[in-house]
C-alpha cells in the first residue's frame, strides 16, 4: 500500500517542507510546538491547500498540483481526531457516532458500531450531551465517531493535550487498544517523547517545519538520545521486568546485561517498558560504586563531552544504546573525565512508562 | 369573556395572519442573507447591509409610500405582476404582509447574522472530515447551531409585524377585514366618537397577544440552550 506524503507550503512567514513516507501502524510526527506538524496534518485532511503538494493515501491521489488534483475534504475519507475533540454541541454521543457512519453507509465496514462503542467503553454515555462529557470521555467519543466514518486514515492531532496525567494513561491504553485492531495506517501529532515511543511504530522527527530524521521505534530512541537537539534532556532505553513483585515491593527491569531495581507495585513479569533517565539525575563514578546507597548503576563508555553554559554533557554509551548525564564544570576537572574512558553512571531515579499489556518489540 | 364582535374578531385574525404570513415568508431569505453577511466577503457589502437596515431609521410611511410606489397599482413592479400575473399587493393583505416583513426584516437578518457569527467554524471542519458536503455541513450543523438566533429572529420580526402601523397604513390602507389589523383598528376607533372603549377592549387584546408571544418564544428559546451548551 502507498502512502505519501510531500508538501512544500507557505504559512504566513513559516515554510513547510516535507516528504513522509507513512508506514504501517501509528506513524507519530514528532517535534516541539510550532514545528508544523498540525499544518500538515491538516493539508492531508485537506483544511489547508498547500502551495506545491503530492499526497498519496492507499494509493488513492488525494493531492497533486502537477496534475491539478485536489480532492474536497469530506472526499477524502479521512478521521481526524482533533485536539479539542470538537463533538457537535447540539447532538447526543449516539448521534455523534452516528454522523459520519450514516454518511458512510456504503463503504466497506472496517469498523462496526457495537464494537466500537465495546473498544471504547462508550454505552453509558449514549444518551449524555458533549457539555457534561469530562475531556477524555470526549476524546473517546471523537476517536469512535472518527472511526465509525470507515477511514483509509487516521489522523490524531495531540489527542491527551489537555487531558491531566490520569485520563493521559487512561485514553493513552484506549489507543494502543485500537492499535491492535487498525487495519489502517494513523498518523499520531505530538510533542511528547514518552507518548510517542509508547505509541509509535514508527516516529517522523519534524522540526521547523522541515523532517529531520524517520525511523521505527529502535532506531528512533537511538536517534532521540544521541540528537543534540534534544540533548540536555532525557534518554530512553528499553527493559523488561525480570522480577516483579518480590518480598520488598520491589521490581527488576532488565535492559541489556545488567538490571534496574525499582520501587513499583503496578509492573507485572515479563512486560516491556521504556525506562525514561533524566540527565539530571546520574552521578558519575569512576570506581565501582559498591558501597552506595543506590542500588542502580551501569558500566558505560564516555563517547562525547559537550560543553553548554558552564555545564559538561557526557554522551554515555551503554550497550549501543545512549544515556545523557548533566555534571557540572567542578566535578568534571575533578574526575579527570576523559573520551573513550570508562566509568559508572548511577541512576538515582527513573521513570517506566507502565503501560499495561504493551508488546514494544 | 369578553363578547367580541365580528370587527374585533376579523382585526385579531389578520393582525396574526399577516404577522405570521411576514415572518415565516421572510425567514428562508433572512437566513441566506444573514449566512453570506456572516461568512463571504463581497463587493458593496455595507452598501447591502446598510439598505436592508434603511426601514429601522426612515419614517414608517416614507417606507409605505416607496412600497406603493414600487408595488402600487401603477408601481413599475405592481404593474408588472398585474399584466403578468394578475396578482396585486395593492389593497390587499398580502401588501399588509409585504410591508410588515419589509418593516421587521432588519431585525430577523440582524440576530441570524449573530448568531452564525458566534458559531465556531471547527466543528464544520469536523463535519467536512467525517464525509458531509457544504450543504449537509449547513443543515446538519450550522442551522441548529444558529437556532437560538433565528428563533429570536423570527420573534423579533413577529412582534414588529404585530405592531407595524405607518408603513401598512400607507400602502393599503385601513380596510375591514382585508387590511385592517389591530394597530389601524385601535387607531380607527380613536377616530370616532365613543370609540375609546372599544380602542381599549383591543389593546387588552393586543397586550395579551404580545405577551404569549414573548413567553412562547422565551421557552423556545430555553429548551434550545438547555442541549447546547458550549461543546
Amino acid at each position: 500500500m502507498k502512502n505519501i506524503v510531500s508538501i512544500k507550503t507557505k504559512i504566513s512567514n513559516f515554510i513547510i517542507n516535507v516528504d513522509i513516507n507513512l508506514k504501517e501502524g501509528i506513524n507519530c510526527f514528532f517535534g516541539p510546538s510550532g514545528a508544523g506538524k498540525t499544518s500538515i496534518i491538516n493539508c492531508i485532511a485537506g483544511i489547508n491547500k498547500a502551495k506545491e503538494s503530492k499526497i498519496i493515501i492507499n494509493n488513492k491521489t488525494l493531492e497533486d498540483t502537477n496534475k491539478n488534483i485536489f480532492v474536497p475534504i469530506h472526499k477524502r475519507n479521512i478521521g481526524y481526531i482533533f485536539q479539542d475533540s470538537r463533538l457537535f454541541p447540539h447532538l447526543n454521543i449516539k448521534n455523534n457516532l452516528l454522523y459520519g457512519l450514516k454518511l458512510n453507509y456504503k463503504k466497506k465496514k472496517i469498523f462496526h458500531y457495537d464494537e466500537v462503542i465495546n473498544l471504547l467503553s462508550l454505552s453509558h454515555l449514549l444518551h449524555r450531551f458533549p457539555y457534561n462529557l469530562s475531556g477524555g470521555e470526549k476524546q473517546r467519543v471523537a476517536i469512535g465517531r472518527a472511526l465509525l466514518c470507515q477511514p483509509d486514515l487516521l489522523l490524531m492531532d495531540e489527542p491527551l493535550a489537555s487531558l491531566d496525567q490520569d485520563k493521559k494513561d487512561e485514553l493513552i491504553k484506549y489507543i494502543v487498544k485500537i492499535n491492535e485492531i487498525l487495519s489502517i495506517p494513523a498518523i499520531y501529532v505530538s510533542h511528547a517523547i514518552s507518548e510517542t515511543f509508547i505509541l509509535a511504530n514508527c516516529v517522523h522527527f519534524i522540526k521547523n517545519g522541515t523532517l529531520i530524521y524517520s525511523g521505527n521505534r529502535d532506531k528512533s530512541i537511538n536517534f532521540y538520545n544521541k540528537n543534540e537537539n534534544f540533548i540536555f534532556r532525557d534518554s530512553y532505553i528499553k527493559g523488561k521486568v525480570i522480577k516483579a513483585n518480590l518480598s520488598e515491593g520491589l521490581t527488576k527491569i532488565k535492559l541489556g546485561k545488567d538490571s534496574l531495581t525499582v520501587f513499583s507495585n503496578t509492573l507485572h513479569l515479563d512486560q516491556n517498558v521504556i525506562v525514561k533517565i533524566k540527565a539530571t539525575d546520574i552521578i558519575i563514578s569512576t570506581v565501582i560504586p559498591d558501597k552506595l546507597s543506590s542500588l542502580n548503576y551501569l558500566k558505560t563508555n564516555i563517547e562525547e563531552v559537550v560543553f553548554q553554559e558552564g555545564l559538561a554533557c557526557l554522551i554515555l554509551n551503554y550497550e549501543k544504546n545512549t544515556i545523557k548525564a548533566l555534571l557540572t564544570k567542578k566535578s568534571y576537572t575533578k574526575l579527570n573525565i576523559k573520551k573513550g574512558m570508562q566509568c559508572y553512571a548511577i541512576i538515582k531515579a527513573l521513570n517506566i512508562n507502565d503501560v499495561t499489556n504493551i508488546n514494544l518489540v | 369573556m369578553i363578547d367580541l364582535s365580528q370587527e374585533e374578531i376579523l382585526a385579531i385574525y389578520l393582525s396574526l395572519k399577516i404577522a405570521f404570513a411576514a415572518s415565516i415568508a421572510s425567514l428562508p431569505l433572512a437566513i441566506l442573507l444573514g449566512y453570506l453577511f456572516a461568512r463571504k466577503e463581497f463587493l458593496f457589502k455595507k452598501f447591502f447591509i446598510s439598505l436592508l437596515n434603511l426601514p429601522l431609521v426612515l419614517p414608517p410611511v416614507v417606507t409605505g409610500y416607496i412600497l406603493l410606489i414600487v408595488f402600487g397599482i401603477n408601481g413599475f413592479i405592481g404593474k408588472f405582476l398585474l399584466e403578468y400575473f394578475n396578482f396585486t399587493f395593492a389593497f390587499k393583505w398580502t401588501g399588509a404582509a409585504l410591508a410588515c416583513a419589509i418593516m421587521g426584516f432588519p431585525l430577523m437578518i440582524r440576530a441570524i447574522k449573530a448568531s452564525i457569527e458566534m458559531i465556531d467554524i471547527k466543528y464544520e471542519e469536523a463535519a467536512k472530515t467525517l464525509g458531509a458536503n457544504r450543504l449537509l455541513v449547513f443543515f446538519s450543523i450550522t442551522l441548529p447551531l444558529a437556532l437560538p438566533g433565528i428563533v429570536a429572529g423570527f420573534s423579533l420580526c413577529f412582534a414588529r409585524a404585530l405592531g407595524e402601523f405607518g408603513a401598512t397604513v400607507t400602502f393599503v390602507s385601513n380596510i375591514p377585514g382585508e387590511t385592517q389589523t389591530l394597530s389601524t383598528a385601535i387607531y380607527n376607533f380613536l377616530q370616532v366618537p365613543n370609540g375609546e372603549l372599544m380602542a381599549m377592549r383591543l389593546t387588552l387584546i393586543s397586550i395579551f397577544i404580545s405577551i404569549s408571544a414573548l413567553i412562547l418564544s422565551e421557552i423556545i428559546f430555553d429548551r434550545i440552550l438547555r442541549n447546547k451548551r458550549e461543546g
